[in-house]
């Protein structure tokens, strides 16, 4: 075929997409009811059983619909935000937990004591629902939480003569971590990723806060964090039981952990079903304690009302009814995950024996910094951490330089 | 020794060939193992999920099949390399003595160009294995050989679930009309029809104006091209909130047009084809004026048919920044319509907040590439052409 008569296929074939393809208007049922638009990033299996929850919430508010709708996850936020510029937004939305305050403090979305919110809201899990706690009010409704725990391959314990546990302690950590490392062997106890949120986990068993209670003022530079900073510093470079996955291009925490090179990693339980495919032997143990005892970092999503929206009241109505005990022990079981809702903890059976340490993990969960640019606040902090573990700074120097910083670019803006 | 023809027999160019074979045979067989294993896993991998229930059950039974057929796979690259071995060996004995150093610069850079053909597909060949595991191996490399990436419990479920045929997706399709929309092959139609239609417009606008920037006389015209060029200064980062705007207001919010509009003025295409026709001699278009030749016949008989490698390469550029153009697209989809989902967007669904399914985002990629692989292989020529044409300008 010469090239005159493909372009003229191509052409043909072109026409005829147009001709099939370019109608995008869809059939909407017009059942006279009011529609609330529920913006949300849950996968396939999530939204079936938000489907269901809708339908049972429906049967209950007749003349209101909930449409579901699912935006990808990695653009929620420019999504909200031009979408909320040019008044497109939703009725309500499930977002990223780090990204309420930035809502809230654009004066985006409802205070929930306009509904009483006060009254129901000691039905949360405290560590979640704190992240949508801006300037004394609440914002988002905790929806899904998760954290993350320190995960072990009970095969290089009992290969180093070890019991397959996870030290209760650093100190034990560090001592455990000596017998577990064979560096010519490429094998580590532990590996770390190089962000805030992950290393949270290090700064909580210190008590170490990153941000003071009234949100002014940068508690990095406490001796607390330094402490805490320190401890993952001489992991590297003192007691060497670190593989360096924190440097850039490095096998990462979880390549390593599934490929037995790295011995204990935190990871979170969305990773449970991924790492039984795997069929290598694990366990999950609590985080080692520090001097505040063991601890971790909060993960997951809030849902939040916006502003604009003529009936928040529903919204409100529905986002707590789904959130409720009932509704969060289904949605737990169905789907192997952790409960936001204190009622769900005594209602959830998992046969998981890994689950029942991250709900025992997820009770000792402290609140993360609040902040409105959740993002800058890593890329103040990550690099200075990155300068310590090095070996270019000392842990005092750079958390002295982050809270300045912080201080300066985040809470005094 | 002396040959019949009086040239030495080098003991280093013998050193050399023995060199060049050790590296022929590693290549030979760990290339050709992996390319057997890779076609038998996927003659498996379908036939394991025929007649099979649709779910988890169908990797033990795919996996046995694989460990059976290992002698098989290593048996045909050992089969292989032997024949290449000994093709190679009596190549270099029947070749005459003073042309045995021609011989070996040219194995040397044979082998040379297989690596870099190794490296250059290693990411596809990894997209293509990876698009066959079952979750949570994707990760996990073989302990006991590195380089076998070829999944040995292949598995049909990622293009099931990213083609939403598998017993889930066709459960939850049947209730929701809607539901039944939300499948690649809509994200995938729609990409090709925002793109190709973009492309096309992009290309004849931008051949129109360049036209009239390189060979009309019209007053201020460097100035106006200035402060056109000066445009591109702007990141087009800045523009996306207003135009937005503006795509509202003009109520195309979640329609093809949307995807598009605020980007057919180009002005880097302007620039480009306007740098390619100052090329082009100006008597070419007086004689056709002086033949009786239109405006438009100018442009169409002399003009296009001249720039053509250049506006292909226009074409190709733009067909390539909308297939995969995620921010805009993103901002300007209407969710609740999966009509209005194209494929970056769709495939960014795949990622959860801390999760991403690799396998799914594997196969998924494996079908987004087939536009602008076949796209290349068709225009390449062209392309090259164009691109090193627009760079430089004497």
């Amino acid at each position: 075929m010469d090239e005159k008569k493909i372009i003229i296929v191509a052409i043909i074939a072109y026409l005829a997409l147009v001709f099939v393809c370019w109608d995008d208007s869809i059939d909407k049922t017009r059942d006279g009811r009011t529609i609330l638009a529920f913006w949300h990033t849950y996968n396939d299996l999530e939204e079936k059983i938000l489907k269901d929850v809708i339908k049972e919430w429906e049967a209950q508010n007749a003349s209101f619909t909930i449409r579901p709708v699912r935006i990808p996850f990695d653009g929620h936020k420019p999504k909200l935000r031009t979408a909320l510029t040019v008044g497109q937004g939703p009725d309500m939305a499930r977002v990223d937990w780090s990204f309420v305050c930035e809502l809230a403090r654009k004066n985006a979305v409802v205070d929930l004591e306009t509904f009483n919110f006060s009254q129901i809201r000691g039905q949360y899990l405290k560590a979640p629902l704190e992240t949508g706690l801006i300037d004394g009010k609440y914002y988002g409704i905790p929806d899904q939480t998760t954290c993350v725990a320190m995960f072990y391959n009970k095969k290089m314990f009992v290969d180093a003569g070890l019991d397959p546990m996870v030290p209760p302690t650093w100190e034990k950590f560090i001592e455990v971590g000596k017998k577990l490392t064979d560096s010519s062997r490429g094998q580590y106890a532990f590996a770390m990723s190089n962000t805030l949120w992950w290393n949270l986990p290090f700064f909580n068993t210190f008590g170490a806060k990153i941000i003071s209670a009234d949100g002014k003022k940068s508690e990095l530079n406490s001796d607390k964090a330094i402490a805490a900073l320190e401890l993952m510093a001489s992991l590297v470079n003192e007691h060497k039981i670190e593989a360096g996955a924190w440097r850039p291009g490095a096998i990462s925490p979880e390549q390593g952990f599934v490929n037995g090179k790295y011995a204990m990693i935190l990871m979170g339980p969305w990773n449970l079903a991924k790492f039984n495919n795997t069929k290598m032997d694990y366990g999950v143990g609590l985080i080692p304690a520090g001097p505040a005892g063991t601890s971790t970092n909060v993960g997951g999503t809030d849902t939040v009302i916006f502003k604009h929206s003529p009936y928040a009241k529903e919204c409100y109505d529905f986002l707590t009814f789904f959130t409720n005990a009932k509704n969060q022990a289904r949605w737990c079981s169905e789907l192997n995950q952790l409960p936001i809702n204190l009622g769900a903890y005594d209602l959830v059976e998992f046969e998981n024996e890994h689950l029942k340490t991250f709900m025992e993990q997820m009770k000792h969960a402290r609140v993360n910094p609040v902040v409105t640019s959740y993002g800058l606040l890593e890329d103040m902090v990550n690099p200075e951490m990155e300068a310590v573990l090095s070996g270019q700074k000392t842990a005092k120097e750079a958390l002295t330089s982050a809270a300045a910083k912080i201080e300066e670019r985040i809470l005094n803006q | 020794m002396i040959s019949q023809h009086g040239g030495k027999m080098s003991p280093v160019r013998v050193f050399i060939f023995i060199v060049l074979l050790a590296a022929l045979i590693s290549i030979s067989y760990v290339v050709s193992g992996q390319l057997f294993k890779f076609g038998g896993m996927v003659i498996t991998a379908f036939a394991a999920s025929d007649g099979m229930p649709v779910g988890d059950g169908a990797a033990p039974a795919s996996a046995d099949v694989m460990l059976k057929l290992v002698p098989v796979f290593n048996g045909l690259a050992i089969i292989l390399t032997i024949a290449l071995t000994i093709l190679t060996v009596r190549w270099y004995i029947g070749t005459k003595a003073e042309e045995r150093a021609t011989f070996l610069k040219k194995m040397f850079l044979y082998e040379a160009l297989v690596i870099g053909v190794v490296v250059v597909l290693f990411p596809f060949f990894w997209m293509l294995c990876t698009s066959f595991k079952p979750s949570g191996q994707e990760l996990i490399i073989n302990k006991s050989n590195p380089f076998d990436i070829v999944p040995s419990e292949p598995t049909l479920q990622n293009f099931k679930k990213v083609l939403k045929i598998d017993a889930a997706s066709v459960a939850m399709a049947s209730e929701d009309p809607i539901e039944q929309k939300k499948n690649f092959g809509t994200y995938f139609l729609n990409s090709l029809l925002v793109a190709t239609t973009a492309a096309f417009l992009v290309t004849l606008f931008a051949s129109m104006g360049a036209y009239v920037f390189s060979k009309k006389e019209l007053p201020y015209k460097q100035q106006i091209f200035m402060l056109l060029l000066a445009t591109m200064m702007i990141p087009g980062m800045m523009f996306m909130v207003p135009q937005f705007f503006m795509i509202c207001q003009m109520g195309m919010f979640g329609t093809k047009w949307a995807m598009f509009l605020p980007h057919l003025a180009s002005v880097f295409g302007i620039f480009m084809l306007k740098q390619f026709m100052d090329t082009i001699p100006n008597s070419l278009l007086e004689a056709a004026q002086i033949d009786g030749a239109s405006e438009w016949q100018v442009f169409r008989v002399v003009i296009v048919p001249l720039a053509f490698p250049i506006i292909l390469t226009l074409f190709l550029l733009t067909f390539l920044f909308h297939w995969s153009n995620f921010l805009w697209q993103l901002i300007v989809t209407n969710f609740e319509n999966p009509l209005s989902i194209t494929l970056p967007v769709g495939l960014a669904l795949f990622r959860g907040q801390y999760t991403s399914e690799l396998g799914l985002i594997m196969s998924a990629s494996c079908f987004s590439i087939v536009p602008i692989a076949v796209l290349f292989l068709f225009a390449q020529r062209y392309f090259i052409e164009g691109m090193t044409q627009g760079a430089v300008k004497e």
